[in-house]
């Protein structure tokens, strides 16, 4: 009897089996819980005309051209707008990882521009938990074009200049989905009309949403909060993104003529219902500066 | 009855002074471990560091895992990092690649200090949601305390169902180059 029951104790104690599964190790390591930096709201840079909350990383030059044609309405003698086009070059450049500048030169009116942009707030997971991503963005424009209708009193260098800032809230809520809202302040060194204000308030709406691995599709939308011409129209704009190895193709469809806010935000005048549709493509390259004392 | 009882007091309390004995001395840990990947192709060599990979060996019977999380590895170009993350491994959905196996034959007294001594790992291998049985062949050593394992093997990166676009096909190596090296300190 008493054996039965010793031998009972033994199978119980054996039962047990408690060594530590490699499962079990596996958990030991988990609990420590980084923060994760959230990356590549946008595809690129742009959503299609809006700036993203992308920039080029440190020490990287990225390397734009843009290509808009004339609007669908100029009609078939001029090939649909084909036979016009446009031309924005776009060189940028990251410093560090969280503040990137840049130059570009629209044919548009000849524009120059200049710009700064720089990540105030980057969404996170993990240890530190920050829904959105913040950007600042702030842009000098340079418009060169000689223009007869402005008096030689009035073509002084100031007049030639206008500004942007602009705040980028994004946030990438799924692989696929990316939404971002932009206040955006123009002004205007000169405008056409005295009674027509130099400050223009705008808000834009920018969402990607991939559809494939490599390609994606960009929407967005500029709603005018202070209008000067009333012949303004907000922007709406469609397109496409196809990534391929180092290059990205943007393909797209707009109302705007311009590619840089003081004219697709401030300026635009084209409206789908009419026909002023736009259709244009970007090219973009990233090229990495490697420094001689990085190995 | 109350021999019984005692009997199994005994026992119990016996049993886990066993586990006690068992939690505290024999597992060996780093979060600071080394794993680094090359690809070699006539086009391009790509080559990662992983500095933060997560590891235990339980020295008792030879149990070994790993953690590593994919979103650090580094690359010197950017771009690389971005498409490895987005578009190979697609990071956001398996944030992590796990190995869960052990050290075939361990025991404990066959480390000494400044001698490598060749063992044999098996266990599974978890890289891109798929699973894969490996068997492969590492180095221990002792430095004072700590428990230094090393290993060298290849990886195919389809064994994985990590697909490469036909575009760059040629630029990354059907075998992947792997090395770890750990240096476990105990828990």
């Amino acid at each position: 009897m008493k054996t039965k029951k010793l031998l009972f104790i033994t199978a119980f104690i054996f039962s047990f089996n408690y060594s530590f599964s490699q499962e079990k190790l596996l958990d030991l390591l988990n609990n420590k819980k980084e923060k994760q930096l959230i990356r590549s709201t946008f595809k690129d840079s742009k959503v299609i005309n809006l700036q993203s909350n992308e920039m080029p990383a440190k020490n990287q030059l990225q390397f734009i051209i843009s290509h808009r044609f004339g609007k669908l309405n100029d009609g078939a003698y001029n090939l649909w707008g084909l036979d016009n086009s446009q031309i924005r070059f776009h060189l940028s450049y990251g410093i560090t990882n969280w503040i990137s500048l840049g130059l570009g030169r629209s044919s548009n009116n000849k524009v120059y521009d200049g710009w700064i942009k720089y990540k105030l707030l980057q969404q996170s997971v993990g240890r530190k938990n920050i829904p959105i991503s913040l950007t600042g963005y702030n842009a000098i424009f340079i418009k060169t074009l000689k223009d007869v209708t402005i008096p030689d009193s009035c073509s002084c260098f100031a007049n030639k200049i206008s500004y942007a800032n602009q705040l980028i809230i994004s946030r990438k809520f799924s692989k696929n989905t990316s939404l971002e809202i932009v206040p955006t302040l123009l002004h205007y060194n000169i405008v056409d009309v005295p009674n027509y204000k130099n400050d223009v308030f705008a808000i834009s709406i920018g969402g990607r949403q991939k559809i494939t691995r490599s390609i994606a599709l960009n929407v967005e939308y500029n709603f005018l909060l202070t209008k000067n011409n009333p012949d303004n129209s907000n922007s709406l704009s469609v397109g496409f993104d196809i990534e391929t190895g180092g290059h990205v193709f943007q393909l797209h469809l707009t109302n705007a003529k311009g590619m840089i806010e003081s004219e697709f935000i401030g300026n635009n005048t084209g409206r789908w219902q009419n026909g002023d549709i736009y259709f244009g493509f970007n090219i973009s390259r990233q090229f990495n500066v490697k420094k001689k004392n990085n190995s | 009855m109350n021999s019984y009882k005692r009997i199994s007091l005994f026992i119990l309390s016996l049993h886990s002074c066993i586990l006690f004995s068992q939690n505290i001395e024999n597992k060996y840990i780093t979060r600071s471990g080394y794993i680094d990947f090359f690809s070699s192709t006539p086009i391009e060599d790509i080559k990662a560091e992983n500095k933060t990979v997560g590891s235990i060996l339980n020295s008792k019977n030879g149990d070994f895992v790993f953690e590593v999380m994919m979103k650090s590895f580094k690359f010197k170009n950017f771009l690389m990092e971005q498409h490895f993350n987005e578009k190979y491994v697609e990071s956001d959905e398996f944030p992590t690649a796990t190995f869960h196996g052990k050290i075939n034959d361990f025991k404990y007294s066959y480390l000494k200090e400044s001698i490598e001594l060749p063992v044999s790992v098996s266990g599974f291998l978890s890289i891109h949601g798929v699973e894969k049985e490996i068997t492969t062949n590492g180095t221990l050593r002792l430095k004072g305390n700590q428990i230094i394992a090393t290993s060298s093997f290849i990886l195919k990166p389809e064994d994985f169902q990590i697909k490469i676009p036909a575009i760059v096909r040629n630029n990354i190596a059907k075998e992947v180059q792997i090395k770890v090296y750990v240096e476990l300190s105990p828990m």
